[in-house]
């Protein structure tokens, strides 16, 4: 057994040295001397923590190592966000493959991904149990194979994250109206390839505006022109131009509401989505076909220009190249995206660098843009505010929570319930084509806050799982939860409760630690130190008392505790003795418990 | 003698009369407070209703008359043949209703809307103008705002909800899943931001604490680890208040806290002690026959139900509920017949919480008034999609024992004749409405409309319509 152990060891010594090598050879480091701008902050400010904040905001956290994270700080900044904001299916560094289920060699497409995870490959991990839920007949598909998506190393969590503003916000499709999940999985990937590849944003946004998803979800796919008249609905005319490109119709409303809009109805004619089928059931296909015979016949005027085209292809083609470079749109889709995705709070500063940062891309390159703005002033500001939406919140909360694919197979941490729980849904968005909840909407909601809060406490159990044993053999030990492959070390090989404590902090809020005051500190050292609430740690007699910051600060007692427990040894980590490993894991899920459920886990300051 | 007043009384006599019976019996009767101060309950329903749809004009034979071109401009959305025949057998199919010389129908699945009209106990109040765009976002934010001048961009905004329970000195509570803008309290010093502290999220009242487990009530020293969490977290909060600066994004989420935990025992105190009435139960379960469609509005009406429980607790006075789902660009027959008998039909959506709130709640009962609206209208012509796509004007909806029924505004105008066969052409919004609404205002609590709406007197109002009657004195 014990050799057997030592086997195991070398060969995932061998995995790393193995990875490592493969990523130097196949994955070099970028140059990213393109997206420096007049707006890029110093090499001083480009700080572990701001890569923590670029991470938190566009990569759920990522999956990066604190090695990673500080190789990062040390490049430029220009550089090292080339290497962070990719939208390719896979990024090493970012997210470095998992033997559990090698997820380098599945395609790392949500459809290719689905296959695998529905699939009876003796390499799926997927709980046999679960299997059913990737198949097309369940009717929460689309959204189990994001979630499976979002939460696994080996795969790009800027990807996903992308990928789910685009098609759950920006570009929204809503499965609860009628589209398939077949559409809605090929809509994401075909999105998120064209963004990965850097076609211009026009192009993807023409795609997706042509797409058998987007079709459906309108319903233009039974816009006509026939006999000379044009029948069908005026929907997606509207929003095509409103949602995707950020054109209300200033420049002129009449004109906008009787001609662009009128027009863009019929340039969006005979586009014809078919139904598939799969067993006995049938579903709208992703396939479309952009007909003649029932499209309008010849030019329209739309934006004060003449788009011509034989059909919904070459006409929506043409008016994407037109409307992107509309002055409504100019000024209004770099703010749509960079508030969606970064900051509730744009001030005119801001404002201004988003949009001189926009305009001054020759092509519209939707990663080009967010490099740039993720290493300027405008991100890096301390007037930024992005409230987490509960997606947010729930996707980090998790996926730092996670230290290996392997509990994310088995359920550790039930993120598909969190969301429930918390009333959004993966594809059927609060708001149909207006997206999902929003940050700003969850901040101001108490009752969201009382879920968020209440997981920390009535939830507490899944914070603190350190194993699951096989459901038939109690006795057998499936997995168990080890911080140790994570935590700093003191220089004596030792752990210490003020050094988890400031690395738990960081890695869950990074904000360099700017709010982990004394009062913080307090609670989490009680919490790692002794499992038990600072109140009760201090004076178990008296576990309801209120200690304030002032007291904590000010009362000598309780600066010498707090003193002594900081440099205290969390030996149990480290202990043979496996109760003692296990109780010192489950204090770390205390602390996270506590860490997630303080109003730094609710928003992300620029600084 | 007030509800109140008569069980203490009762408990002072039965106590004086040593009669136990008849103390259990009193004892035993639920808690509900009493309702003196009126309450006003906003219903939006988001998408842009097609009220065109729900009250319809009768069809005339006549092809210049609007009874024809109604029927003819809206065939496709009434999924209906281009024929006469087809027309008369659809308007038969709906409720006739006279009211000052002006007849229409109601749809069928609205009895309980004709019944309550009849009763005079609805307004319909017709040609207002919601936006002067036909974008949802931005319609949405000028209704909510309450200020037709609310730019895209200006998300942060005062509600006019919020500025009202500000002015009446009271609270907005939200039983929606998330706050909208119209629940904003308005911001002591900065126009375009907000202060929610007169704000409650009521989006789940059972339980509506955060979660402290029972045995601490008793053990405070028990060792579990929800205690430890539940007083590490009540205790870093309580600090933490008195520590954060009140501009600090983070803010919000202190009060909150703050909010659940003052609120929160009180209320799950009150609800021990009050069952939810068996038929709002059934709004949103799964099997029952008067289950609605949208189990979530079934949820707020529950929620609301409690809040009104709870009024005395939380000073109720302006309470918001969301209806989605209304853009009817397709289809809309099937999309939005169900919607209307989920509201308005009968054993559902307003008949149930009416019909339970007199029973149990009858001061409240007779001091409600809800006003429902959507942010936009629809256009005089159904499209080629079996829809109808957005138009500026709309009805305004006001409902209760209090308003003073009728029509109010020309509810088919002669002047849309010839406008059915155009393209694009709507409803024309001749009435702003900050006069409706500022109208609820002075009902809430006199004095208050010009501050909630302080563009109101030169707004524009339909010529001849007396707004101001619109509520009992």
């Amino acid at each position: 057994m014990q050799r057997l152990n030592l086997f195991c060891v070398w060969m995932i010594a061998l995995w790393f040295i193995w990875m490592g090598g493969c990523g130097e050879k196949t994955d070099p480091l970028p140059d990213g001397g393109n997206n420096r701008t007049e707006y890029t902050i110093s090499k001083a400010e480009w700080t572990e923590t701001a890569v923590r904040k670029v991470l938190h905001t566009f990569a759920y956290g990522g999956f990066a190592s604190d090695q990673q994270i500080k190789a990062w700080s040390e490049m430029e900044p220009q550089d090292a966000i080339e290497d962070i904001l990719s939208a390719k299916v896979f990024n090493k560094r970012l997210s470095p493959p998992d033997p559990v289920d090698n997820l380098q060699d599945r395609g790392g497409t949500l459809q290719a991904l689905r296959t695998f995870w529905a699939s009876t490959d003796a390499s799926n991990p997927t709980h046999p149990d679960a299997i059913k839920n990737y198949s097309f007949a369940s009717w929460n598909v689309a959204a189990e194979t994001w979630f499976s998506a979002v939460k696994r190393r080996g795969l790009n969590p800027v990807r996903q994250a992308l990928g789910f503003w685009e098609t759950n916000y920006h570009l929204c499709v809503n499965l609860s109206v009628g589209v398939s999940p077949q559409q809605a999985l090929a809509y994401y990937d075909r999105i998120m390839d064209g963004i990965a590849e850097n076609k211009p944003y026009q192009t993807i946004l023409a795609e997706a505006a042509l797409s058998a998803a987007v079709a459906t979800q309108y319903n233009h796919k039974d816009n006509v022109f026939k006999d000379g008249k044009f029948s069908g609905n005026e929907d997606f005319a509207r929003e095509f131009h409103q949602l995707f490109f950020g054109i209300l119709g200033g420049y002129d409303h009449s004109y906008h509401e009787f001609t662009t809009i009128r027009n863009t109805a019929k340039a969006l004619t005979d586009m014809v989505v078919v139904r598939g089928k799969e067993g006995t059931s049938s579903f709208w296909d992703d396939q479309i076909t952009y007909g003649t015979k029932l499209h309008y016949p010849g030019g329209l005027e739309i934006l004060k220009q003449e788009i011509g085209g034989n059909s919904a292809k070459e006409k929506i083609e043409k008016l994407a190249a037109v409307a992107i470079q509309h002055s409504e749109s100019l000024a209004n889709l770099p703010v749509i995206i960079v508030n969606g995705l970064a900051d509730d709070n744009l001030n005119d500063e801001k404002l201004q660098i988003i949009r001189k940062i926009w305009a001054d891309l020759q092509t519209k390159d939707l990663l080009a843009f967010l490099r740039r703005y993720a290493i300027s002033t405008a991100f890096h500001n301390a007037t930024r505010v992005k409230y987490w939406s509960s997606i947010n919140r729930l996707v980090l909360t998790h996926n730092l929570m996670s230290l290996g694919n392997k509990e994310t197979y088995l359920g550790a941490f039930d993120l598909s319930n969190a969301f429930y729980n918390e009333g959004v849904s993966p594809f059927r968005p609060n708001h149909d084509v207006f997206g999902s909840q929003t940050g700003r909407e969850a901040s101001l909601t108490a009752d969201i806050f009382k879920r968020a809060y209440n997981r920390s406490v009535s939830g507490v159990w899944e914070y603190v799982r350190i194993s699951i044993t096989d459901k038939q053999d109690k006795n057998k030990i499936l997995w168990e939860k080890d911080w140790t492959s994570h935590l700093p070390k003191n220089a004596d090989g030792s752990y210490r409760v003020k050094d988890t404590a400031e690395w738990l902090w960081n890695r869950f809020v990074a904000d360099g630690l700017k709010n982990f005051g004394s009062l913080e500190r307090a609670h989490v050292y009680a919490l790692l130190a002794s499992g038990s609430d600072f109140a009760y740690w201090i004076n178990k007699n008296d576990p309801l008392k209120v200690y304030t910051k002032t007291e904590i600060e000010t009362d000598r007692l309780l600066i010498d505790r707090i003193q002594d427990v900081e440099k205290a040894r969390l030996d149990g980590l480290s202990s043979a003795d496996a109760k003692e490993k296990q109780t010192a894991n489950k204090r770390i899920g205390l602390a996270i418990a506590f860490i997630t459920a303080t109003p730094y886990m609710f928003a992300q300051e620029g600084k | 003698m007030n509800r109140r007043d008569f069980i203490k009384s009762a408990l002072w006599g039965a106590a004086f009369l040593g009669g136990g019976l008849h103390l259990r019996e009193i004892l035993a009767a639920p808690p509900f407070p009493t309702h003196e101060k009126t309450v006003f309950v906003n219903l939006l329903l988001e998408g842009g209703p097609d009220f065109r749809h729900l009250f319809v004009p009768p069809f005339d034979s006549n092809k210049q008359s609007y009874g024809y071109q109604y029927w003819s401009a809206r065939a496709t959305s009434h999924a209906l043949e281009l024929k006469d025949e087809a027309f008369e057998k659809r308007w038969q199919e709906y409720l006739r209703v006279e009211r000052d010389g002006v007849v229409f129908g109601i749809h069928p699945t609205a009895a309980w809307l004709k019944e309550a009209f009849e009763a005079g106990k609805v307004a319909i109040v017709n040609n207002v103008l919601h936006s002067n765009t036909r974008d949802h976002a931005h319609s949405l934010l000028v209704l909510q705002s309450g200020d037709y001048a609310t730019s895209p961009h200006e998300v942060s905004r005062s509600g006019w909800g919020g500025r009202l329970a500000k002015a009446a000195q009271g609270n907005v509570l939200s039983m929606t899943p998330h706050i909208t803008m119209f629940c904003n309290g308005p911001h002591p010093t900065n126009a375009l931001g907000h202060d929610n502290s007169v704000v409650l999220s009521a989006a789940t009242t059972r339980p509506f604490a955060l979660a402290y487990p029972d045995r601490l009530k008793t053990e405070p020293a028990y060792m579990g680890d929800d205690a430890v969490m539940a007083r590490a977290l009540r205790s870093y909060y309580e600090a933490k208040r008195q520590e954060l600066d009140a501009n600090s994004p983070y803010a919000r989420f202190l009060t909150h806290e703050k909010a659940l935990r003052e609120f929160g025992d009180a209320i799950s105190k009150r609800l021990d002690n009050i069952a939810i009435p068996e038929p709002i139960k059934a709004l949103y379960g799964s099997d029952a026959a008067t289950a609605m469609a949208n189990k979530r509005f079934g949820e707020e009406l529950r929620n609301l139900y409690d809040s009104f429980a709870c009024a005395d607790l939380v000073n109720l006075r302006i309470a918001s509920l969301i209806y989605g789902g209304w853009d009817s660009h397709k289809w809309q027959k099937d999309s939005i017949e169900p919607k209307f008998k989920d509201i308005f039909g009968k054993d559902r959506g307003l008949d149930t919480f009416m019909r339970e709130l007199k029973t149990t709640m009858p001061e409240a009962q007779e001091r409600v008034v809800f006003a429902i609206s959507g942010e936009f209208g629809r256009q005089l012509s159904s499209n080629g999609d079996r829809g109808t796509d957005h138009g500026r004007g709309n009805t305004v909806l006001l409902i209760g024992e209090k308003v003073k029924g009728g029509i109010y505004g020309e509810m088919f105008p002669q002047s849309e004749i010839p406008r059915f066969q155009q393209p694009g052409e709507d409803i024309e919004g001749r009435t702003s409405f900050e006069r409706v609404f500022g109208e609820i205002c002075e009902w809430i609590q006199i004095g208050t409309a010009d501050t909630v709406f302080p563009k109101r007197k030169d707004s524009a109002a339909e010529q001849g319509v007396p707004f101001e009657q619109l509520f009992k004195k």
